[in-house]
């Protein structure tokens, strides 16, 4: 028998401490162990790609500064170059170089340690478009385009809002019927309200905060009694013909379900973890992590993972506000990639960013509009790290990939970096295709990960 | 000005007067509060209740929110005074009410266009977009064109006909620059100035001619003139009476009206009247008159008796919890001896709070319908499952739980009052045990015969919806909780309550 059933047969309450806190060192040995998380970090507002990635050569610089002048007095740490970090640029890229904000001091240093990696110029299309395309109308392009809730649910979906399966779910939906991983509760959570990427046909969003599924504090006074038990856990429920009735029962009772087991995983399994920053997005990645850590309790061997930072549309007052975001986020992903690492974990997790939408290049007063294609982030052992991936158009108006003011036209689709992520949780290329029917009408998947 | 019925700054006043408003300009936490004292305490015993009711459904389509970090939230001036317009034109007409909005000074703050500028050739400056495009897409005309009965048109290849392109909001935002705010009279110190309407600044304001929806405002227009011509524009669009009023029956009654139900609110909305059962004529006869519409909304058919496997929704935490107070006519309403009230944004509590919604699309947005679910495969909508997870479903018990049975009562005043010493909390401990008191003088008198405590639960919480399986469930629980000591007639109350607040018949309100 393996140690994986015998601790299901054994029922996670009745487990002893002692047998299961040899589990994390197991795993951390366990070489070969068949796991893979993949985890998403949406930026909600729309991240300001032009002062994520940020030119670094001389003439590129001045262009770009010289657009961005009104806001670059106001920062409070200067975007001069010497307060810039430098990436290392592809040779492909020639004279031109790039540098992360200062607030990214960590995020760069892991670039140069090869564990993160840059996407350049990412968005949702649903074939090859440029400027002239999108003046004379010639190419589709994906509907709704710069409203806010429609560009993240076309992010996590390739539909606007309304959709009903996100790419993450597909994805675990592919490993289940695939035998890669089997049906559980906790194959896909969240910590933030974002279910829409995390949902297939047979993978659900479960969700936790604070580290801890929840729980029915009166229950714990009254000693569980069952009779309340059952009830809260909707187990007494009428038959009711209303369908939303009909759903919030089947909701409270899988949930209900799935807080007690997770809580029993959790209790029963010892882990520490590196200290985590305080701000929410740390917090939530700890919890992550804190999942991770229990994963052979929850019995899962692939998992997808979403978690949220808002803030990031910045109209306004962005030199006040996006530091402070960009200093949140950096922490938050060293931390995150820290923490795995002592998990034995950094090449079965991989993390990346994805948000509404770029900004614009020009600037309004004192921040920036809605854009389309940005720049992303993507993080983990497993990644080819310290390059980046695709195109970064220049700092200019009115280029080939301008859909005017500097709204960035994509030049990778969001299909072929989640195509590219698919492949690495092992979902084969045929069904790729079908979770992402235009993926035909591009050049083919990224080559994010090592061989 | 407008009369202010119930004003929540007036009343903040009048019962906490010069506590609430730091003198000395410091801050503590109650100040900063404030907004949410006076929501909890306009809900809960406003004598208007439609009124408030309706100004928080406005409050979710019309949304500022003051979710930290921001100067909304250090200024509870704007949003209480946003509070006190959404009140004022709860049973006005919707295009006086968003030119109450336009100028106010909690939405010119959040979203962005408050002291926003023309645009500049020379340095490339645009004026700010934030303002233009959520005030169509999210305030007047969604995004794409509707029939009147709140269907989505369709063009010949059978897709959604998009109303306007960036073109247009490039266009209108010009409309939105040079508003600041009015500085002229206003005693700064108390913050008044984000209680008055924004004022023109003709040095920042556009000159330009504006361009939107097929539309031109002819260059050299003030910034006066220029919002009113565009606001009449936007109104004359027939997608905001569907686009409004779905909504609005969302918010009140169902989250699936029928596509006659919309039709037939909407055309009170347009009309501006309606006449009631009883034959009294209601609204101004404007297009855009509310009080024609909510009437339109609650005495419809729909709402009254025709109810199908569609019908209904999940009532709201926040709405859920106005309730049980008024319900069991709870004492002493003092938010401000309540520190859960505070803030009720987290999971473990109703995992949202009046006025403060993560972004500009509220806590749950109307389309919303949950993946994966009955709703969605019978192409059903239901907002409220937006915030309705693992976490929540706990929560909200647990949050109920605190205030069902009272445990603020066993509060450590001597700690308490340590607390809001340090805190710079000018309150005295000692009305803590007293607030928010629920005796159920009523119900105790039933606590011998759960059968009938049901019954009279059942009317008073959920409109007689509870099922007899789901009466008989509870009974059967009651029957076991023991009768012997003084106290156990009050805990079978409190449990009834809760077991009743927690059912799927009571949450799914049909």
């Amino acid at each position: 028998m393996k140690r994986r059933d015998f601790l299901k047969l054994s029922g996670a309450t009745m487990m002893s401490t002692s047998l299961l806190s040899l589990s994390q060192a197991v795993a951390a040995a366990e070489q070969g162990e068949d796991y893979k998380a993949l985890v998403c970090v949406f930026l909600y507002g729309g991240m300001d790609c032009h002062d994520t990635i940020i030119p670094l050569d001389d003439s590129n610089y001045q262009q770009w500064a010289k657009h961005r002048s009104s806001l670059l007095s106001a920062y409070p740490t200067p975007r001069t170059p010497q307060n810039l970090h430098a990436l290392s640029t592809p040779s492909r890229f020639n004279q031109r170089k790039f540098a992360l904000p200062p607030e990214m001091a960590g995020l760069a240093k892991l670039y140069g340690q090869g564990q993160l990696s840059v996407i350049g110029n990412v968005g949702p299309l649903l074939e090859p478009v440029n400027a002239s395309h999108l003046e004379q109308v010639t190419a589709s392009v994906p509907p709704r385009l710069f409203s806010h809730n429609d560009q993240q649910s076309t992010w996590m979906s390739g539909k606007t809002e309304g959709a009903q399966f996100g790419w993450g779910g597909l994805i675990n939906d592919a490993l289940i019927n695939t035998g890669k991983t089997q049906q559980t509760p906790f194959n896909a959570i969240t910590t933030a309200e974002a279910d829409l990427w995390l949902t297939g046909s047979n993978t659900f969003p479960y969700h936790v905060s604070d580290g801890k599924a929840g729980i029915i504090e009166i229950l714990e006074e009254f000693d569980n009694n069952q009779a309340l038990a059952d009830y809260f856990a909707g187990k007494e429920s009428s038959s009711s013909n209303n369908i939303l009735q009909q759903d919030l029962d089947t909701l409270t009772r899988s949930a209900m379900a799935a807080n007690s087991q997770y809580n029993d995983a959790i209790a029963n399994t010892s882990f520490t973890l590196p200290q985590f920053p305080t701000t929410p997005l740390a917090q939530q990645l700890k919890n992550v992590c804190q999942s991770i850590a229990t994963r052979q309790q929850l019995n899962t061997k692939r998992q997808v993972y979403i978690v949220g930072m808002g803030g990031f549309d910045t109209h306004s007052g962005q030199a006040q506000s996006l530091p402070k975001l960009q200093s949140a986020l950096d922490g938050a992903l060293v931390a995150f990639n820290t923490a795995i690492a002592s998990l034995g974990l950094e090449k079965q997790v991989t993390l990346f960013t994805a948000s509404d939408f770029g900004r614009t290049l020009a600037v309004n007063g004192d921040g920036t509009d809605h854009g389309w294609g940005a720049h992303h982030f993507i993080m983990g052992g497993a990644v080819h790290g310290g390059t980046i991936f695709g195109d970064i158009p220049p700092p200019e108006l009115n280029h080939a990939f301008d859909a005017g003011s500097g709204r960035l036209i994509p030049t990778t689709a969001v299909d072929q970096l989640a195509a590219s992520l698919g492949s690495w949780m092992g979902v084969d290329d045929n069904t790729l295709l079908q979770i992402f029917p235009n993926l035909k009408n591009f050049s083919g998947k990224l080559s994010l990960f090592k061989a | 000005m407008v009369h202010r019925p119930n004003s929540t700054k007036t009343k903040l006043e009048n019962e906490l007067s010069c506590k609430i408003y730091p003198e000395d300009g410091g801050f503590n936490t109650l100040f900063v509060e404030s907004t949410s004292i006076g929501f909890w305490q306009d809900a809960i015993t406003g004598e208007d209740q439609l009124r408030q009711r309706v100004a928080f459904a406005l409050s979710e389509i019309l949304v500022v929110s003051n979710a930290g970090g921001d100067e909304l939230t250090d200024i509870p001036a704007a949003v209480a005074r946003f509070q006190d317009i959404l009140i004022e034109h709860a049973f006005g007409n919707y295009r006086e009410l968003i030119e109450a909005v336009t100028y106010s000074p909690a939405m010119g703050t959040y979203l962005t266009y408050l002291g926003n500028q023309k645009g500049d050739e020379q340095t490339g400056r645009m004026p700010d977009e934030n303002y233009a495009r959520e005030i169509l897409q999210l305030f007047t005309l969604g995004l794409v064109e509707l029939n009147p009965d709140g269907s989505e048109k369709r063009d010949s290849n059978d897709q959604a006909i998009e109303l306007y392109t960036n073109k247009d909001i490039t266009g209108l935002a010009r409309v939105f620059t040079g508003l600041v705010l009015d500085e002229s009279g206003a005693e700064q110190a108390a913050q008044e100035e984000y209680a008055l309407p924004m004022v023109g600044d003709p040095e920042l304001h556009s000159t330009k001619a504006k361009s939107f929806l097929g539309y031109t405002i002819a260059a050299g227009t003030d910034v006066n003139q220029s919002i009113t011509l565009a606001l009449d524009h936007i109104f004359s669009h027939p997608n905001v009476g569907p686009f409004v009023v779905k909504q609005l029956i969302q918010r009140l009654v169902t989250s699936n009206p029928s596509p006659g139900y919309v039709a037939r609110a909407v055309e009170s909305f347009d009309s501006g009247s309606y006449v009631l059962p009883d034959g009294t004529k209601v609204g101004a006869s404007q297009r855009g008159d509310l009080t024609a519409t909510i009437a339109a909304i609650i005495f419809d058919k729909e709402a009254r008796n025709e109810k199908t496997a569609r019908s209904g929704k999940l009532r709201e935490p926040i709405l859920r919890f106005t309730q049980w107070a008024r319900a069991f006519e709870v004492k002493n309403i003092t938010p401000e001896y309540q520190e859960p009230l505070w803030d009720t944004r987290s999971a473990n509590a109703l995992n949202q709070h009046p006025y403060r919604s993560s972004s500009v699309f509220n806590f749950f947005r109307p389309g919303y319908s949950a993946p994966g679910t009955l709703i969605s495969q019978n192409q059903l909508v239901a907002p409220e499952f937006q915030i309705t997870n693992a976490s929540s479903i706990p929560g909200y018990i647990n949050f109920m739980t605190y205030y069902i049975f009272g445990y603020q009562q066993d509060v450590d005043v001597a700690d308490l009052q340590a607390d809001y010493d340090a805190e710079n909390i000018p309150l005295d401990a000692r009305q803590a045990v007293y607030s928010f008191l629920a005796d159920y003088e009523y119900e105790l008198t039933l606590a011998d015969d759960p059968k009938a405590l049901l019954a009279h639960l059942n009317l008073l919480l959920s409109a007689d919806q509870l099922t007899e399986h789901t009466v008989n469930k509870i009974t059967q629980i009651l029957e076991t909780l023991p009768m012997e000591e003084p106290q156990d007639s009050l805990i079978r109350v409190q449990w009834a309550i809760l077991l009743v607040m927690t059912s799927a018949d009571y949450l799914i309100q049909k």
